[in-house]
């Protein structure tokens, strides 16, 4: 994931509620201007009070929240709860994606490259690191509302799956679950699989799929395997859905030729991705949106639609001269005729 | 040896905050400008001003005038 605060927080952005008080007085209060439920509530408090830099930040985010989406994240907070993680607890995880993102974000702006280039080197730093990658997914879930480039994705993941179609479900590194969670709730398909290398992924989301239960049969399937590898059905899937994972592999291309063979029919072929957006995980960098659009025409893909998520205050153009982050997300089709895995 | 008025000059410019009031209690707490993106322009700053690199692990907890003040007077020192 990526759009990180680092580079984001509009200069002088802050909230006139919180510019009104005296600083130490604000430190640990929420916008006043908004109604936050408790769990939220006090976890903004602690961000806000142990990090500093951060609350302009949490303040604009906060203020983008619908009604709807505040308690989304505050049922979020709860299932957290459920697990016995403390609101310090996931605090540290949030704070932790952020620090990772700013360190991120220096090196980046220094050396014009991501820190780690191979698959390998994040996999033995984050992957395969279950405290590590525990922190990061939670940190990661809360960005899902709280990191405006984050939300606009989600948003636009949601207004765009299918509500009526039925078929089998498959998604490519599901990492927190935020995703398929809302899959299971919003569509109709048959079948649900998730796939992902890291096994505290299909944990964190297993735990929120079952906790999220809302009692409509489905079948729902998360393995730990790599999607490159694995063996799908041979008539291949109604919706395939890959968020935030082409920037985490050396060979993007790989993933998206397999996901045009497992395409079938009208499939729904939501993709997202980001361009100049350091993490601590991510290794294949996109420099311009015309690289990424390059690579879907090379692998047979048409764009349906598209959401492009320059940072908050910027422009597309401002951030591709500053390097700060954009994160995009498509719908694409598939402009190739069906082939069978395997064939030539 | 750090000219201070310089690294002031450096802080008020990236922090857009008059160098004057860049006191002694000057930190993240009180200069409302100083927020995450300007801290990341800040770092890069000190580092292109005074040609020293800050170490990852220290960028992020240099909030505050005296912290920065020593950090740089310490990295200037071991150049």
């Amino acid at each position: 994931m990526s759009g990180a605060p680092a580079n984001g927080a509009r200069a002088g952005s802050h909230l006139r509620d919180a510019d009104a008080a005296p600083a130490t007085a604000a430190a640990a209060q929420p916008p006043a201007a908004i109604l936050l439920p408790p769990l939220l509530s006090a976890f903004i408090a602690r961000v806000r009070q142990e990090s500093p830099m951060h609350r302009g930040f949490l303040d604009q985010a906060l203020l983008k929240l619908t009604r709807d989406e505040r308690g989304e994240l505050e049922g979020y907070l709860a299932f957290c709860a459920a697990r016995d993680l403390s609101i310090d607890h996931l605090a540290k995880c949030y704070r932790t994606v952020v620090a990772d993102a700013l360190r991120e974000q220096l090196y980046f702006q220094r050396h014009g490259r991501y820190r780690y280039t191979s698959f390998a080197d994040v996999a033995r730093h984050v992957y395969f690191d279950r405290e590590y990658m525990s922190f990061h997914l939670y940190g990661l879930a809360l960005s899902a509302y709280l990191w405006p480039n984050h939300l606009e994705l989600f948003r636009f993941f949601r207004e765009t799956l299918p509500k009526d179609r039925r078929g089998r479900y498959l998604e490519i590194g599901p990492g927190h679950g935020y995703f398929f969670r809302n899959a299971i709730e919003l569509s109709r398909y048959d079948s649900f699989l998730g796939v992902d290398v890291s096994e505290t992924s299909i944990q964190q989301t297993r735990d929120l799929v079952a906790h999220d239960a809302t009692g409509r049969a489905a079948d729902v399937r998360l393995e730990c395997l790599d999607f490159l590898d694995a063996k799908f059905p041979e008539d291949g899937f109604d919706a395939i859905v890959m968020g935030e994972v082409l920037e985490h592999v050396e060979q993007p291309e790989h993933f998206l030729r397999r996901i045009a063979a497992l395409a079938r029919g009208d499939c729904f072929i939501f993709v997202t991705t980001c361009i100049n957006a350091p993490a601590i995980d991510h290794i294949y960098l996109f420099r311009d949106l015309a690289e990424v659009k390059a690579l879907f025409d090379s692998c047979g893909f048409h764009i349906r639609q598209e959401r492009i998520c320059p940072h908050a205050g910027k422009s597309v153009d401002e951030c591709l001269a500053g390097r700060y982050a954009i994160n995009v997300g498509y719908v694409l089709e598939s402009t190739r005729t069906p082939v069978q895995e395997g064939s030539p | 040896m750090l000219d201070e008025s310089r690294l002031k000059k450096v802080m008020g410019s990236v922090l857009k905050v008059d160098p004057a009031a860049i006191g002694d209690d000057a930190s993240i707490e009180t200069i409302r400008t100083w927020d995450s993106m300007r801290h990341m322009s800040l770092v890069l700053a000190l580092e292109d001003e005074f040609g020293v690199a800050i170490p990852d692990d220290e960028a992020a907890s240099i909030t505050s005038y005296p912290l920065v003040l020593a950090t740089m007077r310490r990295l200037l020192e071991e150049r």
